[in-house]
């Protein structure tokens, strides 16, 4: 095993190869008994294919000594057999392995989904859905593909240690030779994939770039038709087309070089072989039978060592996703349910912040998968591609088979920078990482009563959008403590929390389903007529009515089809059907029009009288009539209490306001 | 003038398809000489490829007749000849074969995108976007598989089989020849059947991966929503039985795999084929150098076709997809444009006219506009106002003509939008959608993106009149900063006054601003404000909005209600006479400062 340890030594890892096998070899434990049968098999397919050439050769010193057909009866016999052993043994080694390896990518793949569905916010706020994903899919299934490699290598090898024994029998001469037939075929293949790795490379980015423009121009049709463009977006797609064929020729050039090298080398193997037996023929050391079969030998020898090869390259691939798996598997999250922790038990409803300090900090799984990411970008440019393993796999690989459309989805990565971008939260993505080490909570204190209607105000990057995440518990406070009803957070069990807590973004998420599906997230069990009710009150029938399939629409792509609007009624109308006893609004009502927002919040000041609610509005009117202001400045509470009182001191809060209704353009009421 | 004529004549590239299956073999007619080349060096190698096993059966005979004699060195060096001449020839014709099946996957390509860009939306409105492109991307390269490596391992199988089955002949006679010929048409019909077999087994097995990883990724994009609304449980079964059904395909697809009949014929055609020939050696019918090249050809044989069963169903599935794509290529629009033979003069200034239109989306249950007229004067400010599904996204997009009218029709200067091509109602009719959607690339190609002869000194004075100049002179490479995928990112506001310097530089004589949603903070809104004022001079401009300051200033304003007119009229008007309108008015957060005492700046 050590010796192995070096043969797929990788920097990229953080555990040996031992490590790892170890823990797959436990997931492979209950197919140990299979995996048993499966290397019987192997072991008689390999005796069959080998000494079927061998009966040819004793069928022909037979014959060549004037034997009759009687006599190679029962050889005759046994050559047929050991054609049905050998296809009858393959076919069941097939059977076998197609259960073992799906339901070890099964079992993978489900492991690796509930420990990422359960990870800390932190990693998520960091790694994009998308190579997200990449964990669960596409690395489960390159570690997978590492077993079948695995075992047809251990095939490989066994074929060709019987074969070289072969030929080594026959001669001493014959083995000598084919073994030079080795660095031969290394050495070209070598040279081959060395250069050919680069112009591989080329191909991917260049593929990449135009998998990305056709993403681009596919969700830019309109805008390009609006402003008569076509030409124009095909001309561009044309541009990296035509480059990217410049690319694969390229390519081509280097690896249609290595089938017809491999098979010269062969062919100049058989002639070798064919003068040294000659040359032993007549000094009568050799028969022509054995001729024969170094002929044969020499050629089946060269295909499983040149396999062989390849399989290295694409075993370390699957190692070294393995150890990104592993990583996953093997992190606790931080935020997790304390031991003795208790459920939540809501009396008021008031929450209180003590002293809570916080910053971000860069979540470790997730960097690591950021920089692979980003590697993988530079390399291919938003196209997600295997690490590079042998030139002549990317042609015969069937793509379609096992990941069609999960290597890249370039336009729902696409859809969601942009989206990330529109919002500007600084506490998405990008910004995490220039405010690392900085603090974004400052000893901030403050109690939202329980049952009243607190809004929480402030500049972009004031670090309302934090207070809400902590309040969640997506994160727990570096310093200080945040408590409900008294009981601080980290002390109640998560889902206790989450059974008494909603939270409504300004980004309005929607899920592959119906409308009504989505409306029902939170509470499954909802009647219909509820559903109705609420779209009625808070006029998101309109719209849904209006929709082909009404409220049994079904949404794609995010609700491509609705507007930002739309789809925003659609998440307030599923959080005004759980009703839950405190209520957080992040810019809930940002992407309606003035009148729809309007209407939504009387609706919301009926539907959640009671309730404790945390706003945060930009639109500062829309305010007006809230228990208690909260201005919040640089990390900081700044000022707390009602609009007249706030008005009066004439500081933070007086100036946001005048300045809100400067900018819109009317005058001030002096 | 010339543009237009182009861009309308572009059709489905150089060829016509008459289905999928006709579009994947127009690759025979794409190159016919080069194909032809590569055709006859193909042949010549499988041809050389078999030499090897004949002159060793050859050179086994001398030996057992004269011994290392002069002509069993020449056999031997005879195949030393033949691999050189193989490598070359071989690597010639592959070569030629390969780039040209590279330049189908490119044409392909292009065909693909240039026919999907001109179907209407109703086309994209129709399809997923992410389907689209993996199509466009995935699918195109699996057809390209069909040829290469699919169809040519096929084509030189093919040739060797010949090959061999003439070799046999002149060896072993009509008897022994018969029953290969017998022996490779059943491995044929065989092939053929398993790949037609296991091909729906593995396209499903594709989709049920896409749905897999759509699934997860939508889990994972959302999961603060699941988390908080206690979904992780109820997400988690959910994917196990997702994966489960993905795994139990595909132990399916193996096991069909398994026990792959083809191999067992052939398998037992040489078993058979050595016994005839042993029996011939005997009744000196062969010598045991004819019995070594028959079997020696046999192993040939067995060793090119081991690559068979995958390269069938690589050709199977280039065919499936080459038909997904051209369904997508051959789509038919239910709302076809009318054909415009004669452009008419229209005058743009004129007075622009609704008539009695009527217009539904394809599958809508009701109609996004009912019976809708309405005339907007020469050079009018319109406010186009309405709760979500009042159509006022849909008035705005058939001003575009990106939709047309089912019933009534829409009027400029007179003329019917019917009789006027698209191409050029555009030219004179700009957008600046809510959703603002910029391409990558620098702030200069965005904003020139209709124009993009405009000269540097055009671009900055949009870009100033439309509040932009400000943060681009901050950028750190001004008008040449990179957006998108790989440059800077753009606040919300930012881009949207981007997207308001593209239409001023477009100068349309009809502008239509979506500006209805405003997630934004106000001193942003307030340049904002500025530029729209900027853009909106002198020219008719239609905004749908909520900004009081636009309705006041408003020369007519249009309030729709599930798609019907509900009131047209000034802001003073509409207030005194529109129930609706005032109520409106009066639920708009600012609005009791103007009703009060205050007023516009």
């Amino acid at each position: 095993m050590s010796r192995h340890g070096a043969m797929f030594a990788d920097k990229s890892r953080t555990r040996s190869s031992r490590v790892l096998m170890g823990i797959f070899w436990n997931y492979l434990s209950p197919y140990k008994g299979l995996i048993g049968f499966v290397a019987i098999l192997t072991l008689i397919y390999t005796l069959s294919v080998t000494y079927q050439p061998i009966l040819v050769q004793q069928a022909i010193d037979s014959l060549l000594s004037g034997s009759t057909l009687a006599s190679l009866i029962s050889l005759l016999i046994i050559y047929t057999s050991l054609s049905i052993f050998a296809w009858l043994s393959q076919s069941l080694i097939t059977w076998f392995m197609a259960k073992v390896q799906n339901e070890l990518v099964h079992s993978l793949r489900v492991d690796t989904f509930e420990k990422l569905s359960e990870a800390d916010m932190a990693y998520h706020a960091q790694v994009q859905s998308g190579n997200v994903t990449s964990r669960v899919i596409n690395d489960t299934q390159q570690i997978t593909s590492g077993l079948n490699v695995f075992t047809t290598s251990l095939t490989n090898i066994l074929v060709a240690v019987a074969t070289l024994s072969v030929l080594f029998s026959i001669s001493f001469w014959f083995g000598l030779i084919s073994l030079l037939a080795l660095p031969t075929a290394g050495i070209i293949t070598k040279v081959i994939s060395s250069k050919g790795k680069e112009r591989m490379l080329n191909v991917r980015s260049s593929l990449g770039r135009v998998s990305g423009k056709l993403a681009e121009n596919l969700s830019g049709v309109a805008i390009a038709k609006s402003f008569n463009q076509e030409d124009r977006t095909s001309q561009e797609i044309k541009k990296l087309n035509d480059q990217t064929f410049e690319y694969f020729k390229k390519l081509g050039a280097m690896f249609t070089l290595i089938f017809p090298s491999i098979t010269m080398v062969s062919m100049v193997m058989i002639s070798l072989i064919l003068f040294t037996g000659g040359y032993m023929s007549e000094q009568g050391l050799i028969t022509s039978g054995a001729i024969y079969l170094g002929t044969v030998m020499v050629r089946r020898f060269l295909s499983p060592i040149l396999a062989l090869s390849n399989n290295i390259t694409n075993l370390q691939a699957s190692l070294a996703a393995l150890d990104r798996v592993v990583d996953v598997l093997q992190t606790q999250p931080a935020v997790h349910d304390a031991p003795n922790a208790e459920p939540l038990f809501i009396t008021e409803g008031e929450i209180s912040l003590e002293n809570v300090w916080f910053k971000y900090k860069v979540n470790k799984v997730a960097s690591k998968d950021k920089a692979i990411a980003s590697m993988k970008g530079k390399q291919m440019a938003g196209m997600k591609g295997k690490p590079m393993t042998e030139m002549k796999s990317r042609m015969t690989e069937m793509k379609g088979r096992s990941i069609v459309g999960t290597k890249d989805n370039p336009i729902t990565e696409m859809k969601g920078r942009q989206m990330a971008k529109m919002q500007g939260h600084p506490e998405n993505g990008n910004a995490i990482k220039s405010r690392e080490d900085e603090w974004v909570l400052k000893n901030v204190s403050f109690v939202i009563p329980g049952g009243k209607k607190t809004a929480l105000i402030g500049h972009t990057g004031a670090g309302k959008t934090t207070v809400t995440k902590l309040i969640l518990r997506f994160y727990d406070p570096d310093k200080g403590s945040i408590k409900i009803d008294g009981q601080d957070l980290r002390s109640i069990k998560l889902a206790s929390l989450y059974d008494s807590i909603s939270l409504v973004t300004q980004e309005p998420y929607l899920f592959a389903g119906t409308i009504l599906e989505n409306i029902k997230y939170g509470r499954p069990d909802a009647s219909d007529d509820e559903v109705y009710e609420i779209c009625r009150i808070i006029g998101a029938d309109e719209f849904i009515d209006a929709l082909p399939d009404g409220y049994q629409t079904v949404i794609s792509e995010s609700g491509k089809s609705l507007s930002a609007g739309q789809r925003q009624m659609i998440t307030i109308a599923r959080t005004m059907l759980r009703n839950p006893k405190i209520l957080i609004l992040d810019e809930a009502t940002s992407r309606l029009d003035a009148y729809t927002e309007s209407l939504v919040q009387i609706a919301q000041n009926k539907l959640f009288e009671g309730r404790t609610t945390l706003v945060i509005a930009h639109r500062l009117s829309t305010i007006r009539d809230v228990d208690q202001i909260v201005v919040m400045d640089n990390g900081e509470v700044v000022e707390i209490g009602s609009h007249e009182e706030l008005m009066a001191v004439k500081g933070k809060y007086y100036e946001l306001y005048n300045t809100y209704y400067a900018h819109q353009g009317i005058e001030l009421l002096q | 003038m010339l543009l237009i004529l182009r861009t309308m004549n572009d059709t489905v590239g150089d060829f016509l398809y008459r289905n999928g299956t006709t579009l994947f073999f127009s690759f025979f007619r794409r190159q016919p000489l080069k194909l032809f080349f590569s055709t006859v060096l193909m042949i010549l190698a499988a041809f050389s490829s078999m030499v090897p096993a004949i002159l060793v059966g050859k050179a086994i005979d001398i030996l057992e007749s004269e011994g290392f004699s002069q002509l069993f060195i020449f056999y031997g060096i005879g195949v030393l000849i033949s691999g050189v001449f193989f490598y070359l020839i071989s690597f010639i014709g592959l070569f030629t074969f390969v780039t040209l099946s590279f330049s189908f996957e490119r044409d392909i390509r292009q065909e693909y995108f240039d026919t999907i860009q001109s179907h209407s939306l109703t086309f994209f409105d129709e399809h997923n976007s992410s389907h689209l492109l993996s199509m466009g991307m995935t699918e195109i390269s699996q057809m390209r598989q069909g040829i290469v490596p699919a169809l040519r391992a096929i084509m030189q199988n093919i040739f060797s089989v010949l090959f061999i089955v003439a070799a046999i002949y002149s060896i072993a006679g009509l008897q022994m020849t018969l029953i290969t010929l017998v022996g490779f048409i059943v491995y044929y019909i065989l092939a053929v059947y398993q790949a037609r077999r296991i091909t729906p087994v593995r396209m499903k097995l594709a989709d049920t991966a896409a749905e897999l990883t759509e699934q997860s990724q939508e889990i994972f994009r959302g999961i603060d929503v699941v988390r908080s609304f206690k979904g992780t449980v109820r997400e988690i079964l959910r994917f196990r039985k997702m994966s489960k059904r993905y795994s139990d395909l595909g132990i399916r697809e193996g096991r069909m795999a398994a026990f792959y009949l083809p191999n067992l014929a052939l398998l037992l055609l040489t078993a058979a084929l050595f016994a005839m020939s042993v029996n011939k050696v005997t009744l000196l019918q062969m010598s045991v150098g004819d019995l070594i090249q028959v079997m020696g050809l046999l192993v040939t044989l067995q060793l090119t076709s081991m690559m068979m069963p995958q390269m069938l169903l690589f050709l199977n599935a280039a065919i499936t997809n080459a038909n997904r794509i051209w369904e997508k290529m051959n789509w038919q629009d239910p709302q076809p444009d009318k054909e415009i033979t004669e452009v008419p003069e229209i005058n743009w200034k004129g007075e622009l006219r609704f008539e009695n239109v009527t217009f539904g989306y394809v599958n809508s249950k009701r109609p996004a506009l009912k019976n809708l007229s309405v005339s907007i004067p020469p050079g009018s400010k319109v406010a186009l106002i309405g709760g979500p599904g009042s159509g006022k996204s849909t008035f705005l997009k058939l001003l575009l003509k990106l939709y047309v009218p089912q019933e009534g029709r829409i009027t400029i200067s007179g003329v019917d939008y019917e009789d006027i091509p698209h191409q050029i109602i555009r030219q004179h009719v700009s957008m600046v959608e809510q959703e603002v959607f910029l391409f990558s690339g620098t702030i200069r190609d965005n904003i020139a993106f209709a124009r993009p002869d405009a000269t540097d000194e055009e671009i900055m004075v949009a870009a100033e009149a439309a509040q932009a100049m400000e943060f681009i002179s901050k950028l750190p490479k001004g008008l040449d900063t990179m957006i998108g995928e790989r440059g800077v990112d753009l606040s919300g506001g930012q881009r949207q006054r981007i997207a308001i310097a593209r239409a001023i530089l477009a100068d349309p004589d009809i502008l239509l601003l979506d500006d209805s949603a405003s997630a934004l903070d106000s001193k942003t809104e307030e340049l904002l404000r500025k530029a729209l004022d900027n853009l909106s001079e002198n020219r008719l401009t239609i905004t749908v909005t909520q900004r009081l300051t636009t309705l006041l200033k408003a020369d007519l304003i249009i309030l729709l209600k599930r798609g019907s007119l509900l009131a047209v009229g000034k802001h003073d008007e509409l207030l005194d006479k529109c129930m609706e309108y005032r109520r409106i008015f009066e639920l708009l957060p600012e609005s009791e400062r103007i009703l009060a005492k205050g007023g516009i700046q």
